[in-house]
Order: C-alpha cells, then structure tokens, then sequence
C-alpha cells in the first residue's frame, strides 16, 4: 500500500497542486490500511526503555577509551585560533531502533520539505546532515550568553559520531567556532531543535563577537520543533525533546541534568571546582544531539508512511490541506476516525472539509457527533458553538427547517451563556441571540403565511 | 515653523494683546502681581544654506516654505558636516530638528549606507520625529527608511528594522535594554553609525544623566568594537552650562551655538503672589486656587491655556475644578483636559491633537508637557507654583509663545519658602542664568550596574576605562562576587542573567503598579511608577484620572497591582509617611565656628577632622574645625554644631492618610495605611547641635526638637536652591545621631511624636529620660547611592545655615507659616522662635558668660 500511497504523496507535494491527488483511496486500500493499522496499534504500548549514554555506547565502541574519567573526556583540537577540547563518540547506527532503512527515509524529505513550506529541504539526506545542540551559559539570550559546550553529529558508515567541543575557559570560544564552521561547511544541512530561534541565532551571535565572517542561520536548516509542533500540539503535555523521545520512540532519560542548573554547573566549573560535576551534561547533549536523528528519522519515515504514528494523522491531514491536497487531507482525517484516534479538532476539521466538497450529510453527521462529544457530562471538553452553528445554517439555508435550525441555535445559546462569566453578554451570544430572532421571524411568517 | 511665514505683524497691539494689558493692569491683579517682565519682539536672524548641502534637501525644505535657514540652523549644520559634536540650545519650536535632520539626510542622500540613531527621552517624542522625518524622506523621494525602535515595536517588524533602518529613532531605555545587549543583530547600523541624535539633552541630568552618560560609554564602547565613532549632535532647552553637561554626558568635546535666531512676539512674564488670607497663620491664598481663577479668565477669553501643576494629584484637582466651570459653559464638554505620566498612550496622543487642532482649549498637566511634544503654540501658560528649577520655569513659560500673536506666562507661587523666593526677587528670577545640569555617572552603583551591562555586551579586556574609577578592581570585585569571569586579560559575562533587566534607568525598581478599575468588568486605567506608589495606591486611597475618582479598595503589592472602583466623594487623600536616618559610615566630619559665622569660609580651607577622635554615637567635640584665617583659639572660641556628611541607611513609613476636602482644603479624617517599609543606603549631609548650645538656650528637648524641624523645613528649600535641584531629589529627617528615636508629626493633632523604631514595632520615647540626646536634622540625597547633593551641602554648610536663619528671620509670621519653618499646624507654637534662637546661636557665638559651659562640654 505504501508504494501507491507515497507517490500521491510525492507527487502532490511536489507540485503543489491542489487536484492532482485524484480519486480518494479505493476500497481494496482502505482494508489494507485499516488492517496495517489495526495491527501497528494493538495491544498495550511497550514499556519505554531506558536511554542513556551508557546503554547506547558500550565502553568497547568508544573511540576514545578514556570517557568518564573524573577527568575531562577527550582530547584537545589544535586550530588556528588556538586548542579547544573535544571529544568524540560513536554510536552504531543499529542501537538506534528507530532509525533504519535512513536510505528510504530520505525520499521522504520531499514530502516533509512540501508539508513545511520549506523547498530547501526537498533534497535533505539525513546522512549528509549536520545534527547539532547547544549547552550555554544562559537562556535570557543577547551578547552575554555563551555556547560552553557544543554538540555536532553526522553519518559515518554505519555509525553515528557526535563531536562534542568544549570550552575549558572563554578563551578557547574561538577556537570552537572555527571547528564548527568547518564541520557546518562540508554538511548540506543542519538538523536542531528549536535551533531557529535559539542555537543558530545565537551561534551566529558569537562568530560575530569573534569577528568571524558567514552565518550558520542562512544554511538550510531543520529545525524540527516546526514538525513536532505541528503534528503533536496538544497530542501530548507539551513537544519537550524529552516528551517526544518518551511519546514517539518509548525511552525516558535515567537521571538526567535539569537543563536551568546546566548554567550553575559550568559556572563552578569555570570558578575551579570538580570537572566531574560537568560530565551529566555532556551526557545530556550527546542524547539530545541522537535524538535529533532519531527524530529526523521518525518525521522523514511519516512523511511517506503516515499510519506509522496514527496520532500524527490528523495533524499530518490538517498540513495536507494547508497545501491544498485536500483528497489526501480528507483520506488521513478519516483514517483517524475509523481508527478512533481522531480527536475533537481533527473531527471538525474533517467536517469543513466534508462541507467544502459539498458532502453535507457526511458534515452532518460530523456535526451531531461533535455536539454529542460536548454534550456527554464526564468528558468536560469546552464549549464550541461551530457544530452547532453549523447545523443551524445547513438546515436554515439549504433545507428551511426552520424548526430544527432554531432548536440548534437555542441549545448552542444555552450552552454559551452557561460558558460565559455572569453579567456579561459576549459577541458570540449576541450573534447566536441574532440568529435566533431571525430564524424566529422567519417560522412566524411562514406560520401565518 | 518655516521663515515665510514669520514675518511678524506689524500691528502687535492685537485683540489678545491689548486684553492682557488690560486684565494685568486691574487692580486686584496689580496687588499681587511682584513682577513683569516684556519679553520684547525678536526678528529672525537667518544664515545660509551652506553650498556642500545637497540641492534636493534645500529644494524640499524650500518647497515647505523654508528659503533661509535660521542662523542657529545653519551654525549647527556647519558643525556636525565637519565631524564635531555639537549642542544647539534653542527653545521649543524654533526649528530644531532641522538642525540635526539636514546634515543627516545629506550623508545618506550621498552615501546610503550611513546611518544615524535618535534618542528622545520619551516615546511620545519619538513618534513625533518619525513623522515629521517622514515627510521630508518623502517629498526627497529618496529610499531612506526611518522607523520608530521601541518597546510597542511588533516582533516581526524589528528585523527589517535592525538591516535596513538608515534611521533608527529610540529611547534611551530601549538603547539600554533592547538595542546593546543585542549588538550583533545590529551589526549594520552599529558599523555604519554615523550620528547620534540626542535630543532634550537637559532632561538627562541627575539620576537619569547618571545612567545616560554610562549608557553612552556603553554605545561607543559598541561602536569602537565596529570600528565606527559616531558624531554626536545634541539639542538642549535653556540650561546655564548646555556645553558642560553635554561634554559630561558624552565625554568628549562638544561645540556650542547658542544664538536663536526664531522670531517671536512680545511675551509677557509675570509673578503672581497670591494674597495673605490669614495674617495670624501666615497663610496664603493657595496657589493652585489663584492659577484657576488666572486660567479661568484666559479660557473664557478664548485663549488657548496651558496650566502647569506640581504633581499629578494637583492636576487632578485642577482639571476637576476647571471642568466644573467649562464642561457646562460655552467652551463645551471636553475642551478642558488632563495630561499626565500614568495616562495611557493613546489618551494622551488624543490630547496632544486636540491641542494642535485647537478643539482642546485648556491643559492641565504636570511636568510632561514641558518637553517637546509637539502641542503647537499655546497663547497663555499659567504655573501652579515655581516648578522647583529656573531653567523648568522658562521651559513651562516657552510652551505660551507664538510669532505673531503676544502671549503671557503667569507664575503663581505657593506658599513654599522657594516660591517666596523667586517672586520677591525678581532680579534673582529674571537675572539669574538657569540652573546647571548636573551629572554624577561615577556614583557607584550606578557605574557598577552599567559595567556589568557592558561587560555582557563585550568581554572587558585590560587597559580599557570605563570612569574614572578603577576599573580593573571594580572588575575583579565581580569576579569575586561570580558575575564575570577572568581568563588572562579578559573579563567576561558569568550569569545566567540579563543585567539591562535588571537596572532601570529612570527609578530604583523597574516595576510599575498597575490600576485596575473594577467598576465594570476590569479594565488597566493608568500605570503608576514604583517609588511614587506608596504615597498614590494605598487601600483608602482616592485616585484620580481625567479628574474622576476612584477608591483604592485592594493592593496587590506582591503583584503590583491596585484594584479601584469609582466613587463620588468631595475629598482627596494625601500619604502621611516619616523617615528614620541611620548613620552608617561617616566621610568627613567638621564644626561649623560660631566665630566664623557668616562670612561663609569655603569648604576646602575646613580642617578636616579625623573620625577616630568623634565616635559615631557621641557629640562631636569642638576640636579642629576652625579656619585658620578665623584666627582664633579654638578652645576660647563659641561652640558651633557638628556638621558632617556620610553614608546612611533611610527607611520610610507610610503610617496613614489624611482626607483633604475639596475647594476647602479641609482635613477631614485620616486612614490607616499597612505597607511594607522603603529602604534605601544613600548618602546624608546632617547636622547635630552640641548639648552645650541647647543647654544655654534654657529649652526642654521637645521644645528644641520642635525648633530642629523647623530648621529642617527651611533647610531643606534653601539646599535645593543651593544645589539648583528638585526640592524633591532630597528628603528630611529629624531624629537622634545615633537612631535611638526620631521625631514624627502626630497624626490628627498638633505636635511631634517621639518614637523608636518604625512600623509596627515602635515605641513612643521620653525625650526627657534619654541619657544622651542628640538631636540631628538629615539631609539625604533621595537616590540609592547618592547623587552628589550631600558633599556639596557639606561643602556649603555654613552658607546654608546663614540663608535658612535669614529666610526664617525675615519672614513676618507670628508663629511660623508655610513660607518658612512649616505651617503652624505642623511645628508647635514655640516652632519658630526656637528654630532662630538655635540658629543665632550656632552663627553668632556664645554671649561671653556661657564660655565656663562651653569649656566644661570640650573636655
């Protein structure tokens, strides 16, 4: 199914063209779907795993045998702006349960290039990417904040490196900028989280500083917070890189560094005290610069195979709709439907979108399940007027029932003056108190008439 | 504004001008009136515009009417297009932006990648500029881009700001906060600075100033990291050293031009003292009655009336009244308005307009209308006392002055020592060059929190200056305290913090209470300044905007938050606060001679006096302190009083309310206030009378208390003349030297309290018990850290203490009045009387048969 499925989703995406999604999916794709999906949603979810560096690196892989030492790790770098240390791991890439088959993940970058508006993208190749994280010396932002510790990871073969460098004092920030822009110039891409508004501004702020010329914001850039947002807001507590490791690939960090005393750590470091009380955060950006491939990986592999994550359909319909290809928007909707993952807004949005084609029993029948959602006491969801609003004008304006329009629109008013602070008559009051008296005229005429 | 037309009438006996005769020359008007002045018509003076201009500007500028520029224009354009920094000093409204915008445009004009900051002290200025900018830019049809960069700037507009703004118009609290801790986002501007435009270049004096000048350390400090050295053109109200303060705000030379050659009709300036109503109490008619019934006539004549009151709650009440009469009169509803700090923008912006297109005939306002927001020319300004500074005089009179029409400034004084002043020594007024703007940005704290800001900004390396203190120490005492790190030769940044949030340029606390009106629903009516929060928002308290009422019914303090609800009462509310002083460390200590009295020996012959010898807590004793050129033997000579100036600590109480009714000024009741305390480390000039000199006046303590607060009262106005300052940048206190009581206004009746401690925790004390008693009249400086008033009191002391007896002798009050050492109501009976004997006694030296006292005290 998927091979059919991803060429749609190629081809639209790459076009961008609003019709060329064609015939919804036939009957023989839908049971295959429902089918592939009843079974990648079965049964309890696993246990999440443990992750931490140690599990991920067993002390024979490491390149450099001398990690956790209580000693500083690694070696140090000769550039010409000076030395700074560093410190290299490596990771096999078959630890990384959710990546493989990165070869096929990377046809899924045209698709995820389209979802997020950004065509420089298109050709993202998750082995010629840059993944990189920050530790600084502050989160207020400006002049004064410092990257301390820089985390790079990129493809090698089959394993994946991740190039820590580190400064031992302030002296040494040169240096590590140095090394970074050559590790930024013979990548494509560079993969963050949150890096738009954070890592990269901030990076650029220091070259700068250090009167050095190019920017690393300007490089084609994933930031996957974008993805994650998209897809996950209000799926889960919030889209912390910790939340999606736990939601998306079951593990939860064993111990470790809140990241607001990761500040007060080097600060004591730098003011003379045990270096080992820095190792936890070096462990803390190596983890989170994996996750970034790991995360790369997952968004890549969804892109073309959306019913791998079922709670990621209906955000992934509502990105598909935003770029026009509203067949394909409307197929993902109803898979989340019929795999009862859909939640309120996917439901609404499948409801516009079943009025927009013209499906108005389809819309109905939307509506009334929305308006039985809201009203069923023990699932205390706030009050929404569009379904209602919604049935009243169908039944207003294309079958003049006039009766049952202004029944809906007498609940809907009900409901919202229960929702509203006493005293105060909001707009939407006096909007459905409009459409009441309306539909109220017009039963009158039609009554004496 | 522009030459052509400027041609003044030649009939300027006008309409206006022949009612102003008329209404000066009646005769209950001539009773009270102490002085005018006619500011004679001024022609226009022009100069040339110079050849190098580009020909577009001058043909834009003379399609607007302008073919010659005014002589101040043209001398400043000469200035700054040969690289000096300059400062224009020209009233409001004489053309003063074009002085920087001309030169300014012509260096973009020809090369576009130039680019200039202007700094106005306030937002409303800012908005003003890049209006008028605007206009220019677009009859030059040229692609300069001009945006305002402040806090109501959107997020997604600032980049297109920080890269191709030529001209980026701010504040100095947006420099602060928003612009330097962020350099490399403005790496364009900051490499291609060109000027600097600093405009109302007299409001950056005191504490302000303080922070401004390090704020300017800090942006060359910037551009000297960009490689750019910025030209520097400042525009200044009439101060009495525009130069010097410029060249000590900016560190740097700075030219001058001085003359202005705006025209301007005949203006008239008259002191108004309203008169004595109550002969027994000394009382005067007030003077926020006599400026109604002044605005009155003027509006009722249809001039357009600026009147200027002394805080915002008197603006309240002076609108409130002027409404009374105008909202139902043929002026019409709305024609009288408010203006005041706390007002929200768009209420004010409402108002400025209303001005400009003459719908609104009256403003009543504080101090912000002073500056230049641009209300056009108003006919008559009327203020509601001495606004506390010459130069702030001139400047509230210059908002009354049109080129073609005469105008009138009236300065009604209050009943304030210093009002009393000015408007019996109208040659002191009228002859005396305003005062200097002074600023201390080496005071401690104010310089430590700005390294610490640039420090953020940009590693400190070794050999760089920042002050004149040593900056390498101050550098390594932040090392210590983990603020920044040192690596070799360089000093860098250690917290995870953002040090411009944490120093406000303005006040101590960067956090404004909020008033919310909950009369229906909740709504944000007016914002309100930390340190004026707790004499403003207490529960009980009346708050008033566009002269409505509303009660104070909660006080969110944690949150800073005040939640009102409108009411209808015929009074306002007024905090009743004390202070108590704790001598920390002393700096210099010294004994004021009686023999040396009057013929005020300057500070620097004072033999200094070491502190060893005077413990904190004893009177001092009467060795050294004499002048040699006083001649004579210390031992044999009168007992003066200890004088000295250090660092203390002050804390404020604010124990309650009084409840003033309106038109009557009636005390009508008091409330209770339960507020956290202020405290404050600054530095005090105090003064301590020896016990042998209370001794040979034959008073009991509390009859010399008394007379100490007196002396305070009187001393207090008479330091801020000294020190050319705000009354209100120094505060008062009268207690014991070494803390043990302080002295308060007893609450609803007359008389002093006594008491230990403060808040809750006090105690009323027998003065007669206390073994020793020291009684001690502080003057602190009213900032954290100080601001240089206190070693200059010091410095000063005798001088001071010769005019505060003068001011007190010559006043002709039977018991004390408000002109001198307070209103009878406030110091007891024997107030006045006492306060001269202390005086004449610390100045005029012991009668010979007090010298066995005198001697048997010195050992």
């Amino acid at each position: 199914m998927t091979r059919d499925l991803r060429k749609r989703l190629e081809r639209a995406l790459e076009k961008g063209d609003v019709h060329s999604a064609g015939a919804g999916v036939g009957k023989e794709m839908r049971r295959r779907l429902d089918r592939a999906l009843s079974v990648a949603g079965a049964g309890d979810p696993p246990l999440p795993r443990v992750y931490a560096a140690d599990r991920l690196l067993d002390p024979g892989r490491l390149e450099d045998p001398d990690t956790l030492t209580p000693v500083l790790p690694g070696g140090e770098l000769e550039t010409p702006f000076g030395p700074v240390q560093q410190r290299r791991w490596k990771v096999a890439l078959k630890e990384l349960a959710a990546v493989q088959d990165l070869e096929g993940a990377s046809e899924g970058s045209s698709i995820l290039a389209g979802l997020l508006g950004a065509p420089e993208l298109a050709d993202l190749d998750p082995d010629e990417a840059l993944y990189l994280d920050t530790e600084t010396t502050g989160l207020a932002g400006g002049t004064g904040t410092y990257v301390f510790l820089l985390g790079l990871g990129w493809v090698e073969g089959d394993a994946f490196v991740v190039e820590q460098l580190f400064l031992r004092d302030f002296t040494e920030e040169a240096a590590l900028l140095h090394r970074a822009g050559e590790l930024v110039d013979c990548h494509r891409t560079l993969v963050s989280f949150n890096g738009q508004r954070y890592d990269l501004p901030l990076l650029d702020t220091r070259r700068v500083l250090n009167r050095m010329r190019g920017t690393f914001s300007e490089r084609p850039h994933l930031d996957l917070l974008k993805p994650a947002r998209l897809l996950y807001r209000g799926r889960f507590e919030d889209c912390r890189l910790q939340t999606l490791e736990k939601e998306l690939m079951g593990q939860v960090r064993e111990e470790d560094i809140p990241g607001a005393e990761i500040p007060g750590r080097y600060f004591d470091f730098l003011s003379g005290e045990e270096p080992a009380a820095l190792l936890p955060v070096f462990e803390h950006n190596l983890l989170d610069v994996v996750t970034l491939l790991t995360l790369t990986a997952h968004f890549l592999h969804l892109g073309l195979q959306p019913e791998l994550d079922p709670r990621a359909l209906g955000g992934l319909g509502r990105l598909h709709e935003r770029r026009g290809n509203r067949e394909i928007a409307r197929e993902l909707l109803e898979l989340a439907r019929s795999r009862r993952v859909a939640s309120y807004r996917d439901l609404r949005d499948l409801g516009f979108l079943y009025k927009r084609q013209g499906e108005h029993r389809r819309a109905q029948d939307v509506w009334k399940m929305l308006i039985r959602r809201q009203e069923k006491p023990d699932r205390e969801l706030p009050f929404d007027p569009i379904p209602y609003v919604e049935m009243a004008k169908h039944l207003e304006h294309r079958v003049s029932d006039f009766g049952r329009a202004l029944a809906y629109t007498d609940a809907a008013l009900q409901r919202a003056s229960a929702a509203s602070c006493a005293g105060s008559s909001s707009r939407l009051e006096r909007d459905l108190l409009h459409r009441s008296s309306r539909l109220q005229r017009r039963l009158d005429v039609r009554d004496s008439g | 504004m522009f030459a052509s037309e400027l041609e003044l009438t030649k009939d300027d006996r006008s309409m206006s001008e022949s009612f102003l005769t008329d209404i000066l020359n009646r005769g209950w008007a001539r009773a009270c009136i102490t002085a005018t002045r006619i500011l004679e018509p001024r022609p226009a003076r022009y100069g040339e515009w110079p050849e190098s201009v580009d020909p577009r500007l001058r043909e834009v500028y003379s399609a607007r009417g302008i073919e010659h520029p005014y002589i101040h224009q043209s001398l400043s354009w000469e200035h700054v297009l040969s690289g000096r920094n300059v400062v224009v000093v020209t009233p409001t409204a004489s053309g003063k932006t074009l002085c920087y915008n001309v030169p300014i445009l012509h260096t973009i004009l020809s090369d576009p990648s130039a680019r200039a900051l202007y700094l106005f002290p306030t937002k409303a200025l800012s908005q003003d500029q890049v209006n008028e900018l605007q206009e220019v830019i677009d009859l030059l049809e040229a692609d300069i881009k001009t945006f305002t960069y402040d806090g109501d700037t959107p997020s997604d507009a600032r980049q297109a700001i920080r890269a191709q703004g030529h001209l980026v118009v701010t504040n100095p609290d947006m420099l602060h906060q928003g612009i330097l801790p962020h350099h490399t986002r403005w790496q364009k501007l900051f490499e291609n600075l060109r000027y600097v435009v600093v405009d109302e270049l007299h409001t950056y004096r005191g504490v302000f100033g303080s922070h401004v000048a390090n704020l300017f350390r800090r942006l060359r400090r910037i551009c000297r990291f960009y490689g750019s050295d910025p030209v520097f053109v400042c525009a200044s109200a009439t101060i009495a050293n525009p130069q010097g303060l410029a060249e000590s705000l900016l560190e740097q030379p700075v030219e001058s031009v001085e003359e202005n050659g705006a025209p301007q009709a005949r203006k008239y300036f008259v002191l108004y003292n309203p008169p004595v109503v109550n002969e027994q109490l000394g009382i005067r008619g007030s003077a926020l009655s006599h400026a109604r019934k002044w605005a009155r006539i003027f509006l009722k004549q249809g001039l357009q009336t600026i009147v200027f009151a002394g805080s915002r709650l008197h603006v309240e009440v002076l609108t409130r009244y002027l409404k009374d009469t105008f909202d139902r009169g043929r002026v019409g509803k709305g024609s009288v308005r408010g203006y005041r700090g706390g007002y929200l923008p768009n209420m004010r912006r409402e108002i400025e307009a209303g001005l400009r297109d003459g719908s609104v005939r009256g403003v009543v306002s504080t101090n912000a209308l002073e500056l230049g927001i641009d209300i056009g020319d108003l006919q008559t300004s009327v203020m509601a006392g001495y606004p506390g500074t010459i130069a702030s005089a001139w400047q509230q009179a210059g908002r009354a002055g049109r080129r073609s029409e005469a105008s009138a400034a009236i300065l009604v004084a209050s009943s304030r020592p210093l009002d009393q002043f000015m408007v019996n020594h109208p040659d002191y007024f009228f002859g005396s060059s305003p005062e200097q703007g002074r600023v201390n940005p080496d005071n401690l704290l104010i310089l430590v929190s700005h390294i610490k800001c640039a420090a953020f900004e940009l590693p400190f390396d070794r050999g760089e200056t920042f002050g004149r203190e040593a900056l390498e120490e101050i550098l390594d005492y932040l090392v210590e305290q983990k603020v920044l790190n040192r690596s070799g030769d360089r000093w860098h940044w250690m917290q995870d913090a953002y040090p411009a949030d944490q120093v406000s340029l303005r006040s101590a606390d960067p956090e404004n209470f909020v008033v919310i009106d909950e009369t229906d629903g909740a709504r944000v009516i007016a914002e309100v300044d930390f340190d004026a929060a707790p004499v403003t928002l207490y529960e009980g308290a009346i708050y008033m905007v566009q002269s409505e009422q509303y009660q104070v019914e909660r006080l969110d303090y944690e949150n800073r938050k005040a939640y009102v609800r409108k009411v209808d009462t015929d009074f306002f509310t007024d905090a009743i606060s004390y202070t108590r002083v704790r001598i920390l460390d002393v700096f210099d200590s010294s004994m004021s001679e009686a023999a040396v009295s009057v013929q005020a020996v300057a500070a620097d012959q004072d033999v200094e006096v070491v502190s060893e010898e005077r413990p904190l807590d004893g009177v001092g004793s009467p060795v050294g302190g004499l002048t040699p050129q006083a001649g004579a033997d210390p031992q044999n000579d009168g007992p003066g009083c200890v004088t000295e100036w250090g660092e203390v600590h002050v804390l404020t109480h604010v124990s309650g309310f009084k409840k003033i009714k309106f038109y009557t000024a009636e005390n009508v009741g008091y409330g209770e206030v339960n507020l956290p305390d202020h405290e404050m480390h600054t530095t005090a000039f105090w003064l301590t009378v020896p016990e042998t000199v209370m001794e040979s006046l034959g008073r009991s303590r509390a009859e010399i208390v008394d007379g100490m607060f007196g002396i305070a009262y009187a001393l207090q106005e008479v330091a801020a003349l000294y020190m050319m300052s705000d009354v209100r940048d120094m505060g008062r206190s009268v207690g014991d030297k070494s803390a043990t009581w302080h002295a308060s206004l007893g609450r609803g009746s007359r008389g002093m309290r006594y008491s230990t401690g403060i808040g809750s925790g006090e105690q009323d004390v027998e003065l007669d018990e206390l073994e020793t008693f020291q009684p001690t009249i502080f003057l602190y400086d009213n900032y954290p850290g100080g601001i240089g008033f206190s070693s200059g009191l010091y410095d000063l002391a005798s001088d001071l203490l010769q005019a505060t007896h003068e001011l007190i002798r010559n006043c002709t009050c039977p018991e004390g009045c408000p002109s001198c050492v307070g209103p009878v109501g406030e110091v007891s009976r024997q107030g006045k009387s006492v306060a001269g004997e202390i005086l004449s006694r610390l100045l005029t030296g012991p009668a010979s048969h007090e010298e066995p006292e005198q001697t048997r005290a010195a050992s």
